[in-house]
């Protein structure tokens, strides 16, 4: 059983990385930082730890897909993180390869 | 705060220089809000342990900065690994043979059986660490510099009989020892008949080959599954297996150089008469002088046919450029065999004036020792042959090019 659990946490790392990326790139059309950001999206439901979350964040700034700023908040600075207008046209065209993608699967899981 | 402070110190340094400062003070404000959630849940502050424990929950600083390094995180990645562990399989499957060979040779020449088996098992060992080292060390090398390794990318079939290794059995050995062909030599068989007849059989109703060839016995040995019929250059014609056969010679040769390979043979030049042989003139000849003399010469030619057979891997249609390599190597073989002869140490003892001369050194000189140095003179003429023979088929390949595309029909 612990095997069978070991590979149902493996396949589902799996399928949950990319759509990660998604949840970053869709919550951050609103500006954050990485501890509210991180609360956003388990409020969402996608949990997330900051393990990944900070470096896939430091990963899509380098890419161009994100801006940020240091900015004082709450006594600490904090670095905030924003969607940039690059990140807005590449979060359009994945979201439709999302919806392509699961509109497929919909179809083969219950034809 | 010490805690932390000192947690984050220990990221720091592991972090490139330029980011560190960046991602410390990110990283920093991670943990301080989440030890302030957690002290707002408990309603007091935190005790060291407690501190620790969300800490620990961040990660292992070595794991915490590996994550925000560029680059594999890897040594040998997935898309490498088979490569590798085919390289390494394959390498110590000749390390097996070549110690076993040098057993039974140490065996029948009178050694200590016990003795020479225990050499054997520790030339295995030590060449099987050497093995995994220096194919780990290539596959580092690949997997950060990014190279493209031209025949990883566009390997033809043609090439991979020598896969085939794995599944070799003594059958197969047999045959190869035989002169029956070997399973490269066998499957390769061409025709200019077209694909579609590859279901006919292929006894009777293939046409005939345009040139005699050494494998034609082989062909009448009836096979039944069916041909493999291509547009492809002729099986002798791989570069993947010339580039690596020169890979492997070239290392053998400077790691044998260096002293960082024995090729364990057993006896030193002293035991020489014990063994019937007479070194003659060849035991006057200063041989330390002569490995100074030459250590940056081999070694050089050595690296050079490592790098041959790279750049062979890497561009296996630049016949030209590897006919001008070919050619440069084979005079510099073709210079040190003629320096050997002429100009060198060994002059006197290997030169020969003709064939009448060569004879009279053949007979022994006491009575029963054979004597070594007319055997140093014909080795001495293979290596300036060889090197002729190289200079001459990488002038052939500079001058022809690469073979036209199209049916292979004439072997040659």
């Amino acid at each position: 059983m612990g095997a069978d659990g070991d590979l149902y946490e493996s396949l589902r790392m799996e399928l949950r990385r990319g759509s990660l990326t998604l949840g970053v790139l869709a919550r951050l059309r609103e500006e954050r930082y990485g501890y509210t950001l991180r609360q956003a999206l388990a409020a969402d439901g996608l949990e997330m730890e900051e393990s990944t979350l900070y470096p896939l964040l430091r990963r899509l700034e380098a890419q161009g897909l994100l801006v940020s700023e240091w900015r004082e908040e709450e006594k600490r600075r904090k670095r905030f993180y924003r969607l940039s207008a690059a990140g807005e046209a590449m979060l359009a065209r994945l979201l439709d390869e999302w919806r392509r993608i699961s509109a497929s699967l919909e179809k083969i899981i219950e034809p | 705060m010490n805690l932390v402070d000192e947690y984050l110190r220990a990221v720091s340094v592991l972090l490139p220089k330029a980011q560190a400062d960046d991602i410390i003070a990110e990283l920093r404000d991670t943990i301080l809000s989440r030890i302030e959630a957690r002290e707002a849940e408990l309603g007091r502050p935190l005790t060291d342990d407690e501190t620790e424990a969300v800490l620990r929950e961040i990660g292992h600083p070595l794991v915490v900065a590996a994550r925000y390094r560029e680059g594999p995180q890897h040594v040998v990645g997935p898309t490498l690994y088979p490569y590798w562990a085919f390289a390494v399989k394959l390498g110590l499957a000749i390390q097996v043979v070549a110690a076993v060979l040098v057993l039974f040779g140490r065996t029948i020449a009178g050694g200590d059986f016990g003795l020479a088996i225990g050499q054997a098992i520790s030339s295995v060992i030590n060449g099987a660490f050497m093995l995994v080292g220096i194919a780990t060390l290539a596959a580092w090398f690949i997997e950060r510099q990014g190279y493209r390794i031209g025949y990883l990318d566009e390997w033809h079939v043609r090439d991979l009989w020598f896969l085939e290794f794995v599944a070799w059995d003594w059958d197969t050995l047999r045959d190869g020892l035989a002169g029956r062909g070997w399973p490269g030599q066998r499957r390769w068989r061409r025709s200019s008949a077209p694909p579609s007849s590859s279901s006919a059989s292929s006894q009777g109703d293939e046409p005939k080959p345009q040139a005699p060839r050494p494998e034609a016995k082989a062909e009448r040995r009836s096979e039944s599954r069916p041909e493999t019929k291509m547009d492809l250059p002729p099986p002798h014609w791989s570069p993947a297996g010339h580039g690596l056969m020169l890979i492997t010679f070239g290392t053998v040769l400077v790691l044998w150089w260096l002293r960082l390979a024995r090729l364990d043979i057993g006896f030193a030049a002293s035991d020489l008469p014990a063994h019937g042989f007479d070194a003659g003139p060849l035991a006057a000849v200063n041989w330390e002088g002569l490995r100074a003399t030459l250590f940056w010469p081999v070694l050089a030619y050595g690296l050079g046919i490592v790098a041959r057979g790279a750049l062979l891997l890497a561009y296996p249609w630049a016949v030209r450029a590897q006919g001008f390599l070919e050619a440069a190597s084979g005079a510099a073989v073709a210079a040190f065999g003629v320096w050997l002869w002429t100009a060198s140490p060994l002059s006197s003892a290997v030169r020969v004036d003709g064939f009448a001369q060569f004879f009279q050194r053949l007979a022994p000189l006491d009575g029963h020792a054979v004597p070594l140095a007319p055997l140093a003179t014909a080795l001495v003429a293979i290596i300036t042959v060889t090197g002729l023979c190289t200079l001459m088929r990488g002038l052939w390949d500079l001058v022809a090019g690469p073979p036209p595309a199209g049916p292979w029909a004439v072997w040659i």
